[in-house]
């Protein structure tokens, strides 16, 4: 089976390159808009050993990945941070994904011996100090604290990141965050205070039943639902950070996470979902449950080697639509997008060059 | 001898003068100071624009009664859309944005897709070149299974509608109209920015930060999330009022569709319990289908209650004013409701 996802692989990293913009970024459609977050997933996507990062790389993955690292180091702003797009000239979460991806370009030798430039550490370091100082949230006054504890049942004390500079934080963001930081050296930002904290805010931020959502596991007293993305990208975080000391109510919460996930990537009607549930699934998920999530990813609603389709009952009528189509077979992309093909080519892949970059 | 002092006095009609000027030139400074953020000018460009309002002729706003989402809302819709003075589609791409927030066990939350399919029908009936359904919902930020789950993305593959994930859309710079916010622009989706009309389709629910969430507070739907984030949450922070009427001038957005048929309230947007009200309110000027609707509610949208639409009446955007609302269709009495009001927040904070 291995070898089947190889070649689903190599097909999704052929979409990768075909689907850049003529200004070296991707959106989040095919011939959409070039936005930094794509961009950034398309890349750490294509750095993997069996697309644009190993051994006799085909010119097009070559060429695509050159043309992506120069769009990124030029959207850079002074201040070190990146806004969401070229005209947008205020720094914000993009931030988070753009120095990650520079990370694993400084981290890995034989990445940067093809790609890299003497520029890219001064790069990182300035998205690194963006982070840290403007993308973190600030504290709140006592009293601002007693009415969130109140209202949401939130710790305000615990510090994690936001969507914009200055603003209140949230959990994807936040994971997002913790990746950036955490990858440029794991075993010593494991350890690292900030870390630690954001943690906490992970863990204060889970739903009772398990999972994630925005942030706000608790509105006036009722329970706010989970979200399958908001969990995804917290257990992403988590992965990255999880130590021998964690066991006890951070590992509950991962668990929690991880069980919330496995049930929703079979009732999800997105391939998106599917893709970002896949990809934190199999971060943690032994090699079985990694193949079946794999085989949902590429194949879509199948049965017995058959597209299967979902019924929605609607006014008195069934409408009957195969929701999940998986791989398409002829661009070797997910729903026409960059985005969640990257997304999906990370999930496809064993090799975690991405979070812990040697 | 005497020689003439180099001094030269002042003339009681120039120190006449010098005070009128220092005295106009001091209100014109109070004035200012006094109209901020808005500003002097703004502030009246403002009064002029309610003054003009005051003159103009009564809005018309149509209540339909729809007694469930299994009858033909074709026929009711396409009533209150002759009843009032409705725009012209004709060849136009028009963009309906429903209100589809989250998928919470046993709560009716987001906009009925028979409303919407209703509304497509109607706007093809017209002649609208193309129509097309967006939301950039708040609380995640992939919406397919949001659109599966409230039944909204089966009813589009039905009628083969485009559907568009407005947080993710490509993006363009508008510079606000209104500068209530503090920011001087706002990011819109280009498929906002560029549709030649826009139809704003809320439910009728009560709304625990504004009171009511209604066809005005639906546009918070419409900035992008990619940019915004998600909740959007400083759309909240930096006031909501001031953001909603901004977006609504900003966006202009030239109908509201209210579904009616089932509300929330107490509670809302999210935890509110369901609440029969039966009807499609259905206008062209925004704040009197929102002032209508809360007054269908039981709720008079004055400013300790539902402060965006009094703040939208008094900024001159639509009215609020009873007199000044032609209610076409049934009348508010036949179909008023008592809403539950959404929880006190000062009360809250003592309960925990």
């Amino acid at each position: 089976m291995a070898s089947d996802f190889q070649v689903n692989l190599q097909k999704a990293y052929d979409f990768l390159a075909a689907s850049q913009n003529n200004d070296g970024g991707w959106g989040y459609r095919r011939g959409s808009m070039s936005y930094v977050e794509p961009t950034a997933f398309a890349l750490l996507a294509l750095f993997g050993p069996e697309g644009a990062g190993g051994q006799n790389v085909a010119d097009a993955r070559f060429q695509a990945v050159r043309r992506g690292l120069a769009f990124l180091r030029a959207q850079q702003h002074t201040d070190g941070g990146w806004g969401v797009m070229r005209e947008d000239e205020i720094s914000g979460w993009m931030t988070y994904p753009a120095t990650w991806m520079f990370n694993v370009l400084l981290k890995i030798a034989e990445l940067f011996a093809y790609y890299g430039e003497p520029e890219d550490k001064n790069i990182r370091d300035r998205g690194r100090t963006w982070i840290l100082n403007r993308g973190r949230e600030g504290g709140v006054d006592r009293a601002t604290f007693d009415q969130v504890k109140k209202l949401f049942r939130i710790d305000s004390d615990l510090r994690g990141w936001g969507w914009g500079s200055g603003e209140a934080a949230w959990v994807i963001p936040t994971s997002l965050a913790l990746v950036a930081l955490v990858v440029e050296d794991p075993p010593i930002m494991r350890e690292d205070k900030d870390i630690l904290n954001a943690k906490d805010y992970l863990r204060d931020r889970a739903c009772p039943d398990g999972g994630w959502n925005v942030g706000n596991p608790w509105m006036l007293g009722k329970k706010l639902p989970p979200t399958a993305d908001a969990t995804a990208f917290a257990l992403i975080g988590w992965r990255v950070c999880l130590t021998a000391s964690d066991f006890g109510q951070n590992v509950q919460v991962v668990n929690a996470g991880l069980d919330y996930l496995d049930d929703y990537i079979t009732k999800s009607n997105s391939d998106h979902t599917v893709a970002l549930c896949a990809w934190a699934l199999n971060l943690y998920r032994e090699a079985k449950d990694r193949e079946d999530n794999r085989n949902r990813l590429t194949l879509g609603l199948m049965r017995d080697g058959q597209p299967q389709e979902r019924t929605f009952p609607y006014r008195g009528k069934e409408i009957r639509k195969r929701t999940v189509q998986g791989q398409d077979k002829t661009t070797g992309g997910w729903v026409n997008s960059p985005y969640t093909t990257a997304i999906a080519a990370l999930a496809l892949s064993d090799n975690r060059y991405y979070l812990e970059p040697k | 001898m005497t020689t003439k002092s180099s001094k030269k006095r002042i003339s009681r009609r120039q120190f006449t003068r010098l005070m009128l000027t220092g005295a106009i030139g001091g209100s014109v400074v109070v004035a200012e100071l006094a109209s901020r953020p808005l500003g002097l000018i703004k502030w009246a460009g403002i009064s002029f624009r309610r003054i003009g309002k005051g003159f103009g002729n009564q809005t018309k706003v149509a209540i339909v009664n729809a007694p469930s989402y299994d009858i033909d809302l074709l026929t009711p819709l396409r009533s209150a859309w002759e009843l009032i003075d409705s725009p012209s589609v004709v060849g136009k791409r028009v963009v309906l944005k429903p209100n589809i927030i989250y998928n919470v066990p046993d709560r009716v939350i987001n906009t009925n897709p028979a409303v919407i399919e209703a509304a497509i029908q109607l706007l093809q009936e017209k002649g609208a070149k193309e129509v097309i359904v967006a939301e950039g919902t708040a609380y995640q930020r992939d919406i397919t299974d949001l659109l599966y789950s409230s039944g909204i993305g089966p009813m589009l593959d039905d009628l083969g509608v485009r559907f568009v994930d407005l947080n993710h859309d490509d993006i363009v710079k508008a510079k606000n109209k209104g500068g209530y916010a503090g920011r001087e622009v706002t990011w819109l989706p280009k498929t906002i920015a560029e549709a030649d009309l826009i139809v704003s389709m809320p439910k009728l629910k009560t709304h625990h930060w504004a009171g009511a969430t209604l066809s005005m507070k639906n546009l918070y739907g419409v900035v992008p999330g990619v940019k915004y984030g998600w909740p959007k949450n400083t759309l909240h922070v930096t006031g909501i009022e001031p953001n909603i009427v901004e977006l609504y001038e900003t966006i202009a957005p030239q109908v509201a569709i209210v579904d009616g048929i089932i509300g929330m309230e107490e509670d809302g947007p999210l935890f509110g319990k369901t609440k029969p009200a039966q009807v499609l309110v259905v206008g062209t000027d925004l704040v009197a289908v929102d002032a209508t609707c809360a007054r269908i509610m039981g709720l008079e949208p004055i400013k300790e209650r539902v402060k965006h639409i009094w703040y939208a009446d008094w900024l001159g955007l639509g009215v609020m004013n009873q007199d000044r609302i032609k209610i076409v269709g049934v009348p508010i009495s036949s179909v008023k409701q008592d809403f539950e009001l959404p929880p006190d927040i000062g009360k809250e904070l003592n309960r925990y």
